[in-house]
């Protein structure tokens, strides 16, 4: 899993960069969103369920973040301070625009599977729990792809959503609560592929 | 252990915040966890929520996709030319790296980064035609053996700018001691200089980071992690202030990182006064 916590050593140089950068560096803010896109990638696809719709809540929120960074206190990590800033604009984005569906996420081409059988299941488990996220509160939805998709804790949740550690509990087990449902007929094409493997491994010997 | 379960079944909600910790440490965490204990149908849906938890985590990581990033790049790009953040005549090596993998921009962001190019060409062609004229004096200096891996520290005292930063650093990396401003030789660790042209002796101010320790802490604050052996550093001045010039990899083969840090850089204190991503190649 993608989550912060494996990027613990890069804070500090962080924080180094947001000053350069504050400070006029011309490359400083380059660098930091290098660093840390493909994370708030995730974080604004998964909770707003639209390419276009994820793209333009960055760009916004990272312009945003490039024009604040003078006033980051460093209350927060910057990564911390960054996911808050590309979460609070999906959330503009998703409220300005209630209850649209989702549209189908394409899939990276080059990492696909080989079996193509395998690839098309587990393309459509996905899609399947894309589109019982979209049935999610906005509020709900951007807790719950914070910790049980992207892997942070608890404690960095609550950080980024600025809510009370408790809340986002609250909120993670209202989302599951919705989700467990929907998803009911749905098995994780992991564990399903583990087994076929087995198998296989047993008509071989 | 196996009880028949006591009381109502409690809703998915309850066993969802039993299972998130939303009731530790009430009375209804004990009841529902007394009733989960003896019925199997309760257990059962605390298994689908265990199951939408674990097909959640199995969402792949997408990375940002290659047309998001020029995007945004521009964006970002654009956005300092309109704040002004590139205000001065620098960094254009790197304007002009980025003007490549962009696929649209402002016709007035063109016309800034084209001005700005001009005085930046002037400046490294400049910089570069002395570097050359000097470098028969100084080439008995290469080689001359190092701390840590590899690294040859130089203490050239030269005066780096915003302008002659990159074209600095590809010098460096050619093994050509920088001989601006009269510091033809470099110093060995320790000793210091007799020229006084700077404001502050870099050799004096610059002491603590030229302990393999002090600069290794302090490399591994820029790096953001330990274990990355500079490329080259150098003892020197940056916009008169006395400075290490130590040059990074990056991701990217094609280029470094080039920062110019203070003499209090450590860890947790980086101490930066500029950062750029410069071309091997200028």
């Amino acid at each position: 899993m993608d989550g912060a916590a494996n990027e613990a050593p890069h804070d500090a140089s962080d924080l180094a960069l947001l000053r350069a950068h504050a400070g006029g560096d011309a490359d400083a803010f380059a660098e930091l969103v290098r660093r840390h896109r493909d994370r708030l990638w995730a974080v604004a696809l998964r909770t707003l369920g639209d390419r276009e719709e994820a793209a333009d809540a960055l760009q916004d929120a990272l312009l945003s973040a490039f024009r604040a960074a003078g006033d980051f206190r460093g209350d927060a990590a910057v990564t911390t301070w960054l996911h808050r800033i590309v979460v609070n604009a999906c959330l503009d984005r998703v409220r300005r625009r209630q209850a649209r569906p989702t549209v189908a996420l394409p899939e990276a081409g080059p990492d696909e599977p080989a079996d193509r059988r395998d690839a098309i299941a587990e393309h459509e488990v996905h899609l399947a729990v894309e589109a019982a996220l979209a049935a999610l509160s906005p509020e709900h939805r951007a807790a719950v792809v914070l910790v049980d998709v992207q892997g942070y804790s608890v404690a960095e949740t609550a950080a980024i959503l600025d809510i009370p550690v408790g809340t986002v509990k609250s909120r993670c087990a209202r989302a599951r609560a919705r989700l467990a449902p929907l998803l009911a007929g749905v098995r994780n094409p992991d564990t399903v592929a583990s087994v076929e493997v087995a198998e296989s491994g047993e008509d071989n010997a | 252990m196996t009880s028949p379960a006591s009381g109502p079944h409690p809703g998915v909600e309850t066993l969802s915040d039993l299972q998130a910790g939303v009731l530790a440490g009430t009375a209804q965490e004990s009841e529902v966890s007394a009733h989960l204990a003896g019925c199997p149908s309760c257990a059962e849906r605390v298994g689908l929520l265990r199951n939408a938890q674990s097909l959640l985590a199995g969402l792949p990581a997408p990375s940002m996709p290659a047309d998001v990033i020029a995007r945004i790049d521009a964006a970002l790009t654009d956005a300092a030319l309109i704040d002004g953040v590139q205000a001065e005549p620098t960094a254009v090596a790197v304007l002009a790296d980025r003007r490549r993998s962009r696929r649209r921009v402002g016709a007035g962001a063109v016309a800034a980064a084209a001005a700005v190019l001009f005085v930046a060409a002037v400046g490294i062609g400049t910089f570069q035609q002395r570097a050359g004229s000097d470098k028969s004096a100084t080439a008995s200096s290469r080689g001359s053996p190092g701390q840590g891996a590899g690294l040859v520290p130089q203490a050239s005292g030269r005066t780096y700018t915003p302008a002659t930063l990159a074209a600095g650093v590809r010098s460096l990396l050619a093994g050509v001691p920088p001989a601006a401003q009269g510091f033809g030789t470099p110093i060995a660790p320790g000793q210091s200089t007799r020229d006084s042209a700077v404001p502050a002796d870099p050799a004096t101010t610059l002491a603590r980071l030229r302990q393999p320790a002090a600069l290794s802490g302090c490399v591994t604050e820029l790096a953001g992690r330990p274990g990355v052996v500079p490329l080259a550093v150098d003892y020197a001045v940056f916009q008169g202030r006395p400075a290490a010039i130590v040059v990074l990899p990056d991701p990217d083969p094609a280029k470094v990182q080039a920062w110019a840090v203070g003499p209090d850089c450590r860890p947790s204190q980086a101490d930066v006064l500029r950062y750029q991503v410069v071309p091997r190649v200028g």
